[in-house]
């Protein structure tokens, strides 16, 4: 079951005092007063030449700083542009399937409709990946707006080549649930996922995803509003001569009919 | 928030205590006041050290850490834009200097390990209560450090330190749902590991 983050958790405030006694009781044990004297003793002690501040700019320099800053910020709108044209280059070069389909949203849509009867309105999120579906449940009623969101691994082998999906899931979730699934071919990784649709139509989502896939072991955490339907690299690295990156793809799902397709 | 208070014994610099942080910034940028900084560090210090030793778990690394800390802070007061406040912008520095010594720590295990708790001689000396806290003392620290260093950071944050779970987001770079989502996880590990010493 996957209880709601925003609540305390039953055992969390009795957790809390404990840690803080013990936290106290290791001041003590520690003479951690003492401890900090001697620090401050030593920061109070060091180079005060290294730390000296930077001297206050006249008011020439600042006129200056004021143009120079102007001309940095065309630079930067020059830039943006340029990035923007990038990334809509770089949205070229990746596969189809990072984009969630209208029949995709819709089937997506059906099979939550379905197991929302089964678990009587408590179904927090459904997971599908590596011909595996899980789903999780909620304490209580979860919330009728559900968010689809598709993440996909791209890999490639040196700048040249192609980048290639190395794995997948679609999840549906529940607004504010938390996804908490084995990932990967051999369920060795995890993902971890938070979804809540924003007022606006974007979507506020943080995931945290762990994957073995080949000589680069896959650790991301990321998060961020996200427009929908529209696929975006939320993280990515490489290491020796693997990249991979993280894309996601989130669409919101319409309460009550299932059918929706954003 | 708990504050740093008077008890730590630090001699101050004679600058009040109705001299906000943020002042005190302002007069080391300002004229160099050396003795601003010294109130800094009397007014952070405690706080900054308690917050590192119960990520690292270890005396002399925390003290090292700490003093590193301090320093680093002071020497990019330049950096600090005032746009949070300053003990956020601190703690930052903190927490980013021991993620940093926690990712060396994880490459090179065999250096500057966690203090292993008790030896049980030791613990058998003592009677009754104090061989359970000693017991349970050691059971915390075990547990804190078989969390990931994120989930470890938000605990000690939201549930040691007492922030506002927005401000440990600010401190960590993550969203509040984030730390949300990373306390639970936290404290329903921390339940299961302390299972046997927190009764319900």
């Amino acid at each position: 079951m996957t209880p709601d983050p925003r609540q305390p958790s039953r055992s969390g405030p009795d957790i809390d005092v404990r840690l803080r006694e013990w936290r106290r009781r290791r001041d003590v044990a520690a003479d951690a007063a003492g401890r900090v004297r001697r620090i401050a003793a030593a920061v109070r002690a060091a180079d005060v030449a290294a730390i000296r501040p930077a001297i206050a700019p006249p008011v020439r320099w600042v006129e200056r700083t004021g143009w120079f800053a102007a001309g940095l910020a065309a630079a930067a709108m020059v830039a943006c542009v340029a990035w923007r044209n990038g990334a809509s280059d770089e949205t070229a070069n990746w596969p189809p399937s990072v984009r969630f389909a209208a029949a995709d949203i819709a089937a997506r849509a059906e099979v939550l409709a379905g197991m929302e009867q089964t678990f009587a309105g408590r179904l927090a999120w459904v997971a599908e990946h590596d011909q595996t579906v899980t789903v999780g449940l909620a304490d209580g009623s979860a919330a009728a707006t559900s968010v689809a969101v598709r993440i996909v691994v791209l890999t490639r082998r040196g700048p040249a080549a192609r980048w290639e999906p190395a794995w997948q899931t679609d999840v549906v979730v529940r607004d504010e649930q938390v996804v908490d699934v084995a990932a990967g071919a051999h369920g060795d990784g995890r993902l971890k996922l938070w979804a809540h649709c924003l007022p606006d139509g974007a979507i506020a989502v943080d995931g945290e995803l762990t994957l073995a896939m080949h000589a680069v072991p896959l650790r991301a955490s990321y998060g961020g509003v996200q427009k929908a339907g529209l696929p975006r690299r939320v993280t990515g690295d490489g290491a020796a001569d693997v990249e991979w990156q993280v894309i996601q793809t989130v669409v919101p799902l319409r309460p009550a009919t299932g059918k929706e397709v954003g | 928030m708990r504050p740093s208070g008077p008890s730590h014994g630090l001699t101050r610099s004679g600058i009040g205590l109705e001299t906000s942080d943020e002042q005190l910034v302002a007069a080391w940028r300002q004229a160099g006041d050396r003795g601003a900084l010294d109130e800094l560090a009397v007014r952070h210090l405690t706080t900054v050290r308690r917050m590192i030793h119960s990520m690292i778990l270890n005396d002399a690394a925390a003290d090292d850490l700490a003093q590193d800390v301090l320093l680093r802070a002071f020497r990019s007061l330049d950096d600090f834009q005032g746009r949070s406040k300053f003990t956020t912008w601190l703690y930052r520095i903190a927490m980013n200097t021991v993620h940093d010594a926690l990712d060396r720590r994880r490459r090179s295990p065999i250096d500057d390990r966690a203090e292993l708790p008790r030896d049980a001689a030791v613990r058998d000396a003592g009677v009754g209560a104090e061989v359970e806290r000693d017991e349970f003392d050691g059971a915390v620290g075990r547990a804190l450090q078989a969390l990931p260093p994120k989930l470890r950071a938000a605990i000690v944050l939201v549930a040691i330190e007492e922030l506002d779970p927005a401000a440990a987001a600010r401190i960590e770079g993550c969203t509040r749902a984030t730390i949300y989502w990373r306390l639970h996880e936290a404290r329903k590990r921390l339940a299961h590991a302390l299972r046997e010493q927190v009764k319900p």
